[in-house]
């Protein structure tokens, strides 16, 4: 072994040793000459006799180098000096084989970085990685099955008591919180965890100590924080800090501990600044839960992560949990009077990966990125379809060449290395810029999948992203070499060489013809796909969200230091309404409970002849002031909006969705309804108006069951913030409406300002991404299969100018030519097309669930790209078919 | 049998010779054939061809080190130096060959 790598280190300074053995060959002939002229010889004869006793020295030294030549290495190192040689002179085709499989490669490279993060990738520090898992709550609900990674603490409490199957429990949740006080105060991102989940990973604080049982303890844990090493160096400069004090949400919170660098717990892409105790932070939320969150089932908010006990397999774990899930589902009965049936709901566990991405119910931005993924593939597939064309017209006119070199007596193994080294070498430089491309395309493509201000994409600095990429550049450049070699290993010598370029050409050109016909294949089902996300997008721009997002401003407040009693809370609600609405910039305001796609409130509804009102869907609540519909844009379809008589002391009345009208009193009028909310003893609120639906947060879900009340009436919220109809751009706007609010916040509290259309947007990114990427992959595979086609016919033009001569003669036109070549073009697009078309509606089941509103077998969208196609090659064949045109029959006679 | 004949050495023994000579002194190419060829009474006549091409091959196996140095008369040679590797190695190299030897002698040994 140690003489192997002295070998390969001698291999590389081959040179030196050579010239040091010469030297030393020189210094021992100058002693022996010595010594022959020490004997008496005469001076003539000196060098002779020297000469002879020193022996043949080109053969000492062949017997040496031996010992510094490794042959195939030296052959390899003869090939790559050949392949670079091969490049400077056609930098034509270099270029466009490294930008077109860097364009492959990168794609893919980045696409694997993005799907890794989501999915894949094991958190820092996590011991044995293979054994953790995250609960999956499912069970069913109007047929379907409802997955959810929330749950109550209670039945955190259930689970840890009700199984055997695992080693390590812990709870914890993602919370923004406004870390510090005053004008320093931040929103941060806080992990609220039991003191058992430090205990999951292998991590030694960098400072102080993480949680102990006695800091995570019912109904209130101990007020003490540990931050993260980050945090710690940019608020902290790295300084001591423990006994510090802390404002973190309600809690003022002694720090103990920083974690280690890295750290990361169980969010690697937004990960938290700091984290307090699960108990400490549901304790202290001033709220109603604060006291029953522990005893009751009321409040789902947390995630639960477990460690399999060792020898427990997935599906006893599983069951074991869902056991647990049953019992605790009963024992929840009386505080959701709204849970069906155990029969019904088969309420079950799934025990699966920690990071969502990878779960059962996989976000939709996880989804559209395998699909991404795949496409990214068929673009790889494409471009070493094009290139192994490249190469195989090279390979083609080079037949020649090789054969005189196998005639010569050089093994096709040789021939065959050569080939792929020089393909290999390309294949890399290709993958350097792969590599270019994924670093930029990599953030691109997360700044449209991940709104959260993420960690920035190092593909240089991952491991995993490198090793794939360069992984898959080796994989192309074998199997792009490999393919020519394949024609030079067959065919019969004698023919080749006697026959010059004119001969052996019929299987090449099969070969190529079929690469095309792949190439068209897979062009067309990534412009299928494109088709069909762009129109899937132009639907959700298109669908009603009843409301107009573009002029609207998002208030949210945050109280801090200061506990308000019901009637300050109602002042306050006033005053800061009243500032906005003496804004000049603010058309109209509303307070609001919650808003689209940040948050919804719900609750229990009782209508009289409805057996269960939550087994038709989930009803959600908008708790707002008098200007709501107006702010927002919302219409109203019949009867009355809210009113500022709306208020407390008057009789109850709601708004209602038309949706809910529909379902809730089909074949009647809802106006003048009564339905009841939280438990069926409450007075009636009485159905005012109906509105047009909106979208509260699932753009795709087809229930739009929603409903508006007084604010003042239902005392339960006190609200969470405001929405602003501005006069201006809200991007614009927003900060100067911020600071005048920000005048009239007591105390610590402060504002924050979000354009609703921003939120919106955010919402729709998974089909942007879609289309977009869809797009952008589409035209470049049909970009290269253009290319591919171009290149194929001219190169089969110039093999045939003789044959289109000798048509000529014979009395062809100029136009039975054009056909004869164009037909060659538009027959080999024409069988990759309908190809794609049968393979894309193959696909289409799969891509279906990931459209709006658009059907996956749209004959439009399939029409559409095969028109396309026939277009492109049209076009693509046109050049070399006039340039055949032109095809001279003297020339083509004269050769014979 | 004129001693100038040439021996065929069994195989292996070159490089016991050589490892053997330079745990004595660090020497060059030459010294080292020279040294060999007196020391066996001029029996042991090495030749280059098979010298130089066995002092880089225990120079890759790392039992010899090679240094250029200057000799008493001031000319530039690659001096060899023989590694505690390659100092086992003879140990290995004599104790196998006090065997061998032993066990020839008993054949050859008159009946």
């Amino acid at each position: 072994m140690r003489e192997w790598i002295a070998r390969v280190l001698d291999w590389f300074r081959r040179d030196q040793l050579d010239r040091e053995l010469a030297e030393e060959l020189r210094f021992h002939r100058q002693q022996l000459e010595r010594d022959a002229a020490a004997e008496g010889a005469d001076a003539a004869e000196v060098p002779f006799i020297a000469g002879r006793r020193l022996g043949n020295v080109t053969s000492v030294r062949e017997a040496a180098r031996e010992r510094w030549s490794i042959p195939s290495l030296d052959q390899f190192h003869q090939d790559v000096r050949q392949a670079l040689r091969g490049f400077r002179r056609s930098p034509g085709f270099t270029v466009t084989i490294i930008i077109t499989l860097g364009l492959g490669i990168g794609a893919n490279a980045a696409m694997f970085d993005v799907v890794d993060r989501l999915m894949f990738r094991p958190l820092a520090y996590l011991r044995d990685p293979e054994a953790v898992h995250r609960i999956y709550w499912r069970w069913l609900e109007g047929g379907s099955v409802i997955t959810s990674m929330s749950t109550q603490y209670a039945r955190y409490l259930d689970l840890r008591k009700w199984t055997t199957s695992f080693s390590q429990l812990a709870g914890f949740s993602e919370r923004d919180l406004s870390v510090g006080e005053g004008e320093a105060s931040r929103e941060r991102r806080v992990g609220v965890v039991s003191a058992s989940f430090f205990d999951f990973f292998d991590a030694r604080p960098a400072l102080g100590r993480f949680f102990v049982a006695a800091d995570d303890v019912t109904p209130r844990g101990a007020d003490v924080a540990v931050l993260s090493h980050a945090f710690w160096q940019s608020e902290f400069g790295g300084r001591d800090v423990r006994g510090k004090l802390l404002q973190v949400g309600n809690v003022r919170a002694t720090i103990i501990g920083v974690t280690p660098d890295g750290f990361n717990g169980v969010n690697d892409a937004n990960p938290p600044a700091l984290y307090i105790p699960i108990t400490t932070f549901a304790g202290s939320t001033g709220t109603g839960d604060a006291k029953t969150y522990f005893t009751r089932y009321q409040w789902g908010w947390m995630h639960i992560m477990v460690r399999r006990k060792p020898g427990v397999m997935l599906e006893q774990a599983e069951a074991d949990a869902s056991q647990a899930f049953r019992r605790s589902w009963e024992a929840a009965r009386p505080d959701n009077p709204g849970y069906q049936l155990l029969e019904s709901a088969k309420p079950h566990v799934a025990v699966s990966s920690l990071r969502p991405g990878a779960g059962p119910d996989p976000s939709l931005e996880a989804r559209t990125a395998l699909w991404v993924t795949a496409v990214a593939a068929i673009v790889l597939l494409v471009a070493c379809a094009n290139v192994a064309n490249l190469f195989l017209a090279r390979a083609l006119r080079r037949q020649r060449e090789s054969a005189i070199r196998l005639a010569l007596g050089v093994s096709r193994g040789r021939l065959t290395m050569q080939s792929v080294t020089e393909s290999l070498l390309l294949a890399l430089i290709g993958a350097a810029a792969a590599l270019l491309v994924a670093q930029w395309a990599g953030a691109a493509i997360r700044g449209m999948l991940i709104t959260t201000p993420a960690a920035p994409v190092q593909v240089f600095t991952s491991w995993r992203t490198l090793g794939v990429t360069v992984g898959l550049a080796i994989a192309t450049g074998v199997v792009v070499g490999l393919v020519p070699s394949l024609l030079q290993g067959r065919g019969d010598l004698a023919r080749t060489l006697r026959g010059g370029v004119r001969g052996g050409m019929s299987e090449g050109a099969r070969l190529r013809a079929s690469l095309l016909v792949a190439q068209a294949t897979l062009s067309v089902v990534l412009l299928v796909g494109a088709a069909l996300f762009v129109r899937s997008l132009e639907a959700v721009k298109a669908m009603p969200m009843g409301y107009d997002a573009d002029r609207v401003l998002l208030v949210n407040r945050i109280i801090r230091g200061t506990v308000f009693d019901d009637s300050a809370q109602h002042s306050m609600r006033r005053l800061l309404l009243a500032t906005a609405q003496s804004l000049p910039g603010v058309e109209s305001a509303a307070w609001v409970s919650s808003a689209p796609f940040v948050s919804t409130s719900n609750t229990n509804l009782f209508v009289s002849g409805i057996d269960s009102v939550g087994r038709l869907g989930t009803f959600t609540y908008q708790a707002t002031t008098a200007d709501y519909f107006r702010t927002m844009g919302t219409r109203i379809l019949r009867g009355r909006g809210l009113m500022p008589d709306d208020r407390a002391g008057a009789p109850n009345v709601a708004v209602v969705s038309e949706s809910m009208a529909k379902v809730l009193w089909a074949g009647r009028d809802a106006i003048g309804q009564c339905f009841r909310m939280r438990s069926d003893t409450m007075p009636c609120t009485t159905v005012v108006g109906i509105a047009e639906d909106m979208v509260q947060r699932d753009i795709g879900g087809t229930q739009r069951y929603h409903y508006y009340v007084s604010i003042d009436q239902y005392t339960r919220t006190w609200g969470n913030g405001m929405v602003l109809r501005l006069r201006g751009d809200p991007v614009l706007e927003g900060e100067n409406v911020r600071k005048a609010l920000q005048r009239v916040m007591p105390g610590a509290s402060y504002v924050t300002v979000q354009p609703l259309g921003g939120i919106v947007q955010d919402a729709r990114r998974s089909w942007r991404l879609g289309a977009t990427m869809f797009v952008a992959f589409g035209v470049l595979a049909l970009v290269v299969a253009a290319v591919g086609l171009y290149g194929v016919i001219g190169y089969s033009v110039t093999q045939r100018m003789h044959e289109l001569g000798v048509r000529v003669a014979l009395g062809a036109q100029r136009s039975d030519i054009l056909r004869l070549v164009v037909g060659q073009g538009v027959r080999l697009t024409l069988a990759g097309t309908s190809l794609g078309v049968l393979a894309a509606g193959f696909a289409s089941r799969w891509i279906q669930p990931l459209l709006f509103r658009q059907s996956a077998t749209d004959p439009l969208v399939y029409g559409g790209v095969g028109a396309t196609m026939i277009i492109v090659s049209l076009a693509a064949s046109a050049l070399p078919a006039f340039r055949a045109a032109k095809a001279d029959p003297n020339t083509a006679l004269r050769v014979e | 049998m004129t001693p100038t004949a040439k021996r065929d050495l069994l195989p292996g023994m070159l490089d016991m010779l050589i490892l053997k000579t330079l745990s004595i002194q660090s020497m060059h190419g030459y010294g080292i054939a020279q040294q060999l060829l007196r020391l066996s009474k001029d029996v042991i006549r090495v030749e280059e061809g098979s010298l130089y091409p066995a002092l880089q091959r225990m120079r890759q196996k790392g039992w010899v080190k090679a240094e250029w140095r200057r000799t008493p008369n001031n000319q530039r040679a690659r001096y060899y130096l023989i590694t505690d590797q390659g100092r086992r190695q003879l140990g290995e190299q004599e104790d196998g060959f006090a065997v061998l030897m032993a066990a020839v002698r008993r054949i050859m040994r008159p009946v």
